[in-house]
């Protein structure tokens, strides 16, 4: 009975981590989509794709992270993942509202958990990228690495398609049938993650970068990035 | 090989492969080291044609790896990689700053011959990048384009573009400040040269630089507005004129 209780703490604690209503920030933030939907290459119709490829690059290079912070066990090996990924994004919009995001996320954890290595992970002084910082939370309360990465995968996507949501005709009802449908895609992606280590990953998005270059010069801007 | 000295005040080196081109067996390394405070400008005679291979293990290679002493300044100025139908080609590349080192660094990459017809027909080209700076990483890029398996013209890829460049601009040891401001002017630039034929963006790095990217339907689009990123971003970096390395253009 008490592994029960366990599993479903573990669960519970899991859903409340992941829900993309956590106020970490997340619906200030399009990661780049505002731009593609202003230069008019992103349209309501081409959404779903956009993020099954999404998921093919970005969701493939960022689960890693994740995973490999789920089963740290030396903060110093979790900050040289944290200043690899900083590496990894170019593009400086997209690289901040990801370490802004992670550092409310891992102080949002460590405050109301009181586990002594989310507390101390959050006193750091380096950029804390979401991905790493999902990891080592889903990791501390006992989420195994490939539930860990499905699930910021998908707290991940429900805020991009939530940011779909303001800045194109997609309502409610198109948008969960979107979400439903990308959970094959979550599922390979988070399996990929486990089998591969960050410094294999390779990740091809010009574009996107490019969106989020060029989202400081818009003209007007719902988005911080 | 011998240097010629540029009138921006670097010397101009021009590296060659006598096979005109890279054959799906060939390994290629190259090592270049800028000594403190030296100047260097460096450039391909010609594109680097990466030919068919013949077998799915038979990958062609070439690494890179780039020191710059304190002080040291380096223009990296190749020119763009086509691949042929049916090539397989690895690519990799190491930068390393010193203390107060400069270096500007583009890269250029053609979807193909496309003058015959072929668009996206090469078999794979995978490249991994690593900038480094007072020994921490300030950029890494590594990705595969596949587009036999996967479409390259996705939108968080390529969209409707074909063609695409990066140009780095670094210096070690100037502040986040520096840079922001050094974005923000190299923008307006970038603004100016974007149209539908071509986007630009420029972004900070993560620290010591920015780095400006770009999409083209034609090569000739990218080139022109790489052309113009360079010449304005090394007058900003060291207040001296650009000048083309001395080949035909």
């Amino acid at each position: 009975m008490k592994a029960v209780d366990d599993n479903l703490t573990t669960l519970l604690r899991l859903q409340q981590f992941a829900d993309s209503a956590l106020p970490i920030g997340g619906a200030a933030h399009s990661f780049g989509l505002e731009s593609l939907v202003d230069s008019g290459l992103l349209d309501a119709g081409g959404i779903e794709s956009f993020f099954l490829d999404y998921l093919e690059e970005t969701g493939v290079l960022e689960a890693p992270y994740c995973t490999a912070s789920s089963e740290i066990t030396s903060l110093d090996r979790w900050l040289a993942l944290n200043v690899e990924l900083s590496a990894r994004k170019l593009s400086r919009e997209s690289r901040d509202a990801s370490a802004s995001m992670g550092r409310r996320f891992l102080e949002l954890a460590g405050r109301v958990s009181e586990i002594p290595l989310l507390v101390s992970a959050s006193e750091q002084g380096t950029q804390l990228h979401l991905a790493p910082c999902f990891g080592l939370v889903a990791g501390a309360i006992g989420v195994a690495p490939e539930p860990a990465s499905a699930a910021f995968l998908q707290q991940s996507l429900t805020t991009l398609v939530s940011c779909c949501q303001r800045l194109l005709p997609l309502g409610q009802t198109r948008a969960h049938e979107i979400l439903w449908r990308l959970k094959p895609a979550i599922i390979c992606a988070a399996r990929h993650a486990v089998e591969t280590p960050p410094e294999h990953l390779s990740c091809f998005t010009p574009l996107l970068d490019l969106a989020s270059a060029r989202h400081p010069t818009l003209q007007t801007r719902l988005f911080i990035s | 090989m011998r240097g010629f000295e540029s009138p921006s005040g670097e010397l101009l080196a021009h590296v060659h492969n006598v096979s005109g081109g890279v054959l799906d067996t060939d390994s290629l390394d190259c090592r270049i080291d800028v000594a403190a405070s030296a100047q260097a400008q460096v450039t391909s005679t010609g594109a680097t044609r990466v030919y068919r291979s013949r077998t799915a293990e038979r990958v062609a290679s070439q690494r890179a790896a780039l020191t710059i002493g304190e002080n040291g300044y380096l223009e990296y100025l190749p020119d763009p990689v086509i691949p042929f139908a049916g090539s397989r080609f690895d690519q990799s590349m190491r930068v390393e700053l010193g203390r107060g080192a400069s270096l500007i660094l583009w890269d250029r990459i053609a979807p193909g011959r496309e003058a015959s017809g072929e668009l996206f027909r090469y078999e794979s080209l995978a490249s991994a990048f690593e900038l480094v700076a007072e020994a921490e990483p300030i950029a890494i890029e590594r990705w595969t384009i596949a587009p036999l398996l996967r479409g390259v013209d996705a939108l968080p890829r390529l969209g409707r573009f074909r063609y695409f460049g990066s140009c780095y601009v670094c210096r070690a040891g100037e502040p986040a400040a520096y840079w922001r401001t050094f974005e923000s002017e190299m923008q307006q630039i970038a603004g100016r040269l974007s149209g539908p034929e071509v986007l630009w963006g420029i972004t900070s790095l993560r620290a010591h630089g920015i780095v400006a990217r770009g999409v083209a339907t034609t090569g000739r689009s990218l080139n022109d507005g790489l052309l113009e990123i360079w010449k304005a971003a090394k007058w900003h970096l060291c207040g001296r004129v650009a000048t083309l390395p001395r080949k035909v253009h």
